[in-house]
């Protein structure tokens, strides 16, 4: 099962990426013309949703970070690499011995926790330390009341003028560098004799060296996130809007979803058990044909328009005697625990019947040819023969040989049952997780979808398993392996 | 083949028989189809149903004819564009004169005079369809002269002649207004134009055209004479093989030629539709046709032809937003447009006691009355679109998608079968378990995850449904065949022809395949009817096709109120009827193919 669980991961996943259209693009609904965003502020907010979903990130990283136990940086790159690239060091020789650490200068990001409006402000008072005005005090004791938090929008600032030609750039990187001594109590200065074009870069390559090895920008660690986490570890991700855990809704719909497929798998077979028996017990006669008419043609019925029809008969402009929208009534809280699962009962009869018409269909057709067949062979008619009654030929005889071909019929009304309960869901509306799925594709939130895909897919592989333990154990010419 | 014909009675055992011998009886010669044919032709529900099938796809494919606000045939005098030709002639001749007289910097030869030209030949050409022939030459001479006079500008004198000549026309080709009693029904007004202010004026010559033609395309014409072969194949099928006589070897033999006849009218048509009708229109595109002989600036001259539902697929009643079948009482409207029924009438509002304000119902050309039973034989959406005519549009979405997609899985589920039944291994191996990968997900839930994360800029929806649907569903084909091709690669005449030294894909294809294809006909049947319940489940729930092309399962999601039942019963019942029918068609070819069937 977990092979096969893998690769459904492996197909959503797959099919995730490999559907003409960015994700991004879909999920912003951004998609005109050529699907490609037609504007520039399109193109940034795509930007930034593709980075903060972590779709820039290779796709083996998507991939192992969804499926865990290690969470992969949560700021939307791996924990081995920085966030705009790659946190470079380099060990430079020096034409007179030694060698200087060089960090290749780059954007650095605010410290994640670190709030938006203080972030912003902590980048003001760079550049107005840089230029040297008459805010720069005020400034720098800004900074320096930041602690590690100035780190990021100094050596920004720095990196913005760290290739610029001129004096006044040159002076302002002096500036720059004059706030971050004190800040990190260490005294980083190009070696002598080092030179660079512009004369700056050299003293900034410093700066960025000693930050990137001591100065703690080495590394971005889960940020402050859990270090475990994905599917290995039993997560399921969170919502992309509301940020509640797919997991514990998938557990809260669940309750919902499974008694009724429940109900439905029963009520189908205990309903197309005896009818297939009725039918095959009078084949060819008028009560068989009417019988058989009547299930062919339920089966060719479309589910949703069931569902529909049977809102249109039994609600509020038909007959009006069932509920047709949701479980509970909206006075449920008022009735008594008997009243509450009257009332439940009465507005499952729907949903229960749209989704079991067609499974009885199929089984029942299903369970009238396997008892004819059966009924035709030479151990049948060697019971009438011996003189047994009809009764004990068809129903201790027969029918055991003809419920085993039924029983793995399970695994197959399983997933159409499942994939049923979308739109049975959705016509009345139930809160379950059908509903759930349908939502999570409309908004295109793949960790939901995800989820809802996993979850069926592992429920109809335990469908089957349970139907092939059932066949092991009905049929005793099987040996269990 | 040998001289010998094969109904003749044996010859006497000691004769040698050159060629292969054939046994007398005339029921002998025929092969495994020829009974699968008879059997199918038995049974009752087969042909029902097949027939009932081919009534939908005709239907489907000859919606752009049946349903369509264009007429067939028109023959008239488009008067309103006439006039505005005149007047616009005017005006470019005048502001082009002008910019001549006083040496405008646009010079001769560039841009400006370029445009200007373009839009006088325009209008020249607009008015030479209804000016009578002899104004043609004054036309094409005016033309020539502006153009002479724009490529290089020349003296005064002559401009003044030019401009003369201009207004002198102008005023001649001001149009009478057009016989009151032309057309019986709605008479168009006519105003006396300013020349002629007696109201005499120009008798203007009409055009005769085909407007129908500019939503057909040589697709649609083939596939119209695809239907019309194969609807009357019993007929011309049976005249053809009384020709042929009894013999089922030259019947078998003629099923190349049959073919042939079968397809060749669609391609007759489709050739002769591509060499000489004009270019297609979108049938999205509002045709000005309707509305121009609605409010009279189209005055036809003959009656004209139109199509038997005179509406388009697109075209918008606003004011009779969700209207019942108008052959129930509960539909009928006043002449302000107030339903009369008081269930479906606008509460008013309470504190002032006024009434909404309702829009009285519009009734264009050729359309019936506002309270005629015929009206809106089913109905309207919520944009007053008429549901009988989108349900025949909507057809040709629905059993496409279900016929493509079938084709499709079947396709690749064939080709992926048989080579995993064929090489067997790690081939076998692999592609089994991808097969129970895919298995273990409910494949509507798959196709629906499929669908949403498409970009529908990126792919139409239509073409994004049959290729996820067949991607999704050939699991249960390829399982199909590879169980066959296990069970038939063990027989003799597999390693007969091996030992001749055919190689294993000649073998594959050209012997095993076509004994394995059995089921594959009965799955493809089946396949067809789960993918129109699939489309249409999957358009009801918003991520099928989307506007302005609907499939029968969009239809229905244009309302889920339980007062606009006729949205929701109709397209249902259609895929009920067409889901039916496959049904129906599955299950007798798999009596039929199977040759140790049981017939209860």
């Amino acid at each position: 099962m977990f092979p096969t669980t893998l690769g459904i991961v492996l197909v959503v996943f797959g099919l995730y990426h490999a559907v003409p259209g960015d994700p991004a693009t879909v999920m912003l609904g951004l998609g005109g013309g050529e699907g490609q965003a037609t504007s520039s502020d399109q193109a940034a907010r795509r930007e930034a949703l593709r980075r903060e979903l972590g779709l820039d990130r290779s796709l083996w990283v998507q991939f192992f970070d969804y499926l865990g136990p290690f969470n992969l940086s949560r700021d939307g790159h791996p924990w081995f690499s920085s966030p705009y690239g790659e946190r470079r060091v380099e060990r430079r020789a020096l034409p007179a011995g030694g060698s200087f650490v060089a960090g290749l200068p780059q954007e650095i990001a605010p410290l994640p926790g670190t709030p938006r409006a203080e972030s912003e402000a902590l980048a003001r008072a760079a550049e107005a330390l840089a230029q040297g005005g008459p805010e720069a005090e005020q400034a720098q004791g800004l900074l320096a009341g930041a602690g590690r938090r100035a780190f990021p929008a100094l050596l920004t600032a720095l990196w913005r003028r760290a290739h610029s030609p001129g004096a006044r750039a040159a002076a302002e990187v002096q500036r720059l560098a004059g706030a971050l001594e004190p800040l990190s109590g260490a005294r980083v200065q190009p070696p002598a004799g080092f030179t660079s074009d512009p004369p700056q870069l050299a003293l900034v390559e410093a700066w960025f060296g000693w930050y990137f090895t001591a100065g703690g920008g080495g590394r971005v660690r889960n940020s402050g996130e859990r270090p475990f986490g994905g599917l290995l570890a039993l997560d399921l991700g969170r919502e992309l809007l509301s940020k509640r855990p797919v997991a514990g809704e998938l557990w809260a719909r669940l309750q919902v979803s499974l008694p009724l497929s429940l109900v439905a798998v029963l009520l189908s077979y205990g309903l197309a058990l005896p009818l297939g028996i009725f039918s095959a017990r009078r084949p060819g006669r008028l009560s068989d044909g009417l019988v058989t008419l009547l299930l062919f043609l339920l089966y060719s019925v479309p589910t949703f328009w069931a569902g529909l029809m049977a809102v249109l008969l039994f609600g509020k402009t038909g007959l009006d005697w069932l509920p047709v929208v949701g479980l509970a009534s909206k006075d449920a809280a008022s009735l008594t625990p008997l009243g509450r699962l009257w009332d439940l009962c009465l507005h499952s009869v729907l949903p229960v019947f749209t989704l079991t018409y067609a499974s009885l269909a199929y089984l029942s057709r299903q369970m009238r040819s396997g008892l004819l067949e059966v009924i035709e062979s030479d151990f049948v008619r060697t019971a009438r023969a011996k003189g047994l009654s009809e009764g004990r030929v068809i129903y201790v005889h027969a029918l055991r040989n003809a419920l085993i071909p039924m029983v793995t019929l399970v695994a197959t009304i399983l997933p159409v049952l499942i994939g049923g309960s979308i739109i049975v869901e959705v016509v009345f509306d139930l809160p379950g997780m059908g509903k759930y799925a349908y939502e999570g594709l409309l908004r295109r939130d793949f960790h939901v979808v995800m989820g809802t895909t996993l979850l069926t897919g592992v429920m109809t592989q335990l469908g089957i398993l349970v139907s092939d333990l059932l066949y092991t154990w009905v049929d005793p010419r099987i040996q269990a392996a | 083949m040998g001289p010998r014909v094969p109904q003749s009675p044996p010859r006497a055992p000691a004769e040698p028989e050159p060629a292969a011998p054939r046994a007398p009886a005339p029921s002998a010669g025929r092969d495994y189809w020829d009974s699968v044919a008879l059997q199918l032709s038995r049974r009752r529900s087969f042909r029902v149903a097949l027939s009932i099938l081919t009534l939908l796809y005709g239907l489907a494919i000859f919606a752009p004819l049946l349903a369509s606000d264009r007429p067939y045939r028109l023959v008239a005098i488009d008067r309103g564009r006439h006039e505005q030709a005149r007047l616009g002639l005017g005006q470019l001749g005048r502001s082009a004169l002008d910019a001549l007289e006083a040496g405008a910097p646009g010079a001769p030869g560039g841009f400006d005079s370029k445009a200007r030209l373009a839009g006088l030949a325009a209008r020249v050409r607009e008015l030479s369809e209804h000016a009578p022939p002899a104004f043609d030459r004054e036309l094409e001479a005016l033309l020539g002269r502006f153009a002479a006079a724009l490529s290089a500008p020349p003296a005064p004198p002559s401009l003044g002649a030019l401009r003369a000549d201009l207004e002198r026309l102008l005023a001649e080709l001001a149009a009478a207004p057009p016989a009151a009693a032309a057309v019986p029904g709605r008479g168009a007004t006519g105003t006396a134009s300013p020349a002629h202010p007696g109201g005499a004026g120009l008798q203007l010559e009409p055009y005769r055209r085909y407007p129908i033609l500019e939503i057909l395309s040589p697709t649609s014409l083939f596939l119209m004479g695809l239907w019309l072969s194969a609807a009357s194949f019993p007929l011309w099928n049976r005249l053809w093989n009384r020709r042929l006589g009894g013999e089922p070897l030259r019947r078998r033999r003629a099923r190349w030629a049959k073919a042939a006849v079968l397809v060749a009218p669609g391609l007759l048509l489709a050739a002769v539709f591509a060499a000489v009708a004009p270019g297609p229109a979108s049938p999205f595109d509002s045709a000005p046709y309707k509305r121009g002989l609605t409010d009279g600036s189209l005055v036809p001259l003959e009656p004209p032809w139109l199509p038997p539902l005179p509406t388009g697929y697109a075209e918008l009643h606003p004011e009779e937003s969700f209207r019942p079948p108008t052959f129930l009482a509960s539909s009928w409207v006043d002449e302000q447009g107030r339903a009369l029924d008081p269930a479906r009438r606008p509460r008013t509002d309470g504190p002032s006691g006024l009434v909404p304000p309702s829009t009285p119902v519009e009734v264009r050309y050729g359309e019936a009355q506002a309270n005629a039973p015929h009206r809106h034989l089913l109905g309207t959406d919520e944009l007053g679109r008429d549901l009988l005519v989108r349900l025949l549009w909507g057809a040709r979405v629905s059993l496409s998608v279900g016929i493509f997609s079938a084709l499709l899985l079947t396709a690749i589920g064939v080709a992926l079968g048989a080579l995993a039944g064929y090489l067997g291994g790690g081939v076998d191996l692999a592609l089994m378990r991808l097969v129970e990968i895919l298995q273990s997900i409910p494949a509507f839930f798959l196709i629906l995850a499929a669908l949403s994360f498409t970009d529908r800029s990126a792919l139409p929806p239509m073409l994004a449904i049959v290729l996820v649907m067949a991607l999704v569903r050939w699991t249960a084909v390829a399982r199909l065949v590879r169980g066959e091709f296990l069970r038939l690669k063990q027989q003799e005449f597999v390693l007969a022809a091996r030992a001749l030294g055919f190689s294993g894909l000649r073998i594959a294809v050209l012997h095993i395949l076509p004994n394995a294809m059995g089921p594959v006909l009965v799955s493809a049947a089946f396949s067809v009817a789960t993918g129109i319940l699939t489309e249409s489940a999957v358009s009801f729930l918003g991520l099928g096709v989307k506007h302005p092309e609907a499939s029968w399962g969009s239809l229905i999601n244009e309302s889920k109120s339980p007062e606009h039942w006729w949205v929701q019963v109709f397209p249902g019942l259609l895929i009920f009827l067409t889901v039916t029918c496959y049904n129906l068609v599955g299950d007798a070819l798999r009596d039929a193919l199977d040759p140790k069937a049981r017939r209860w």
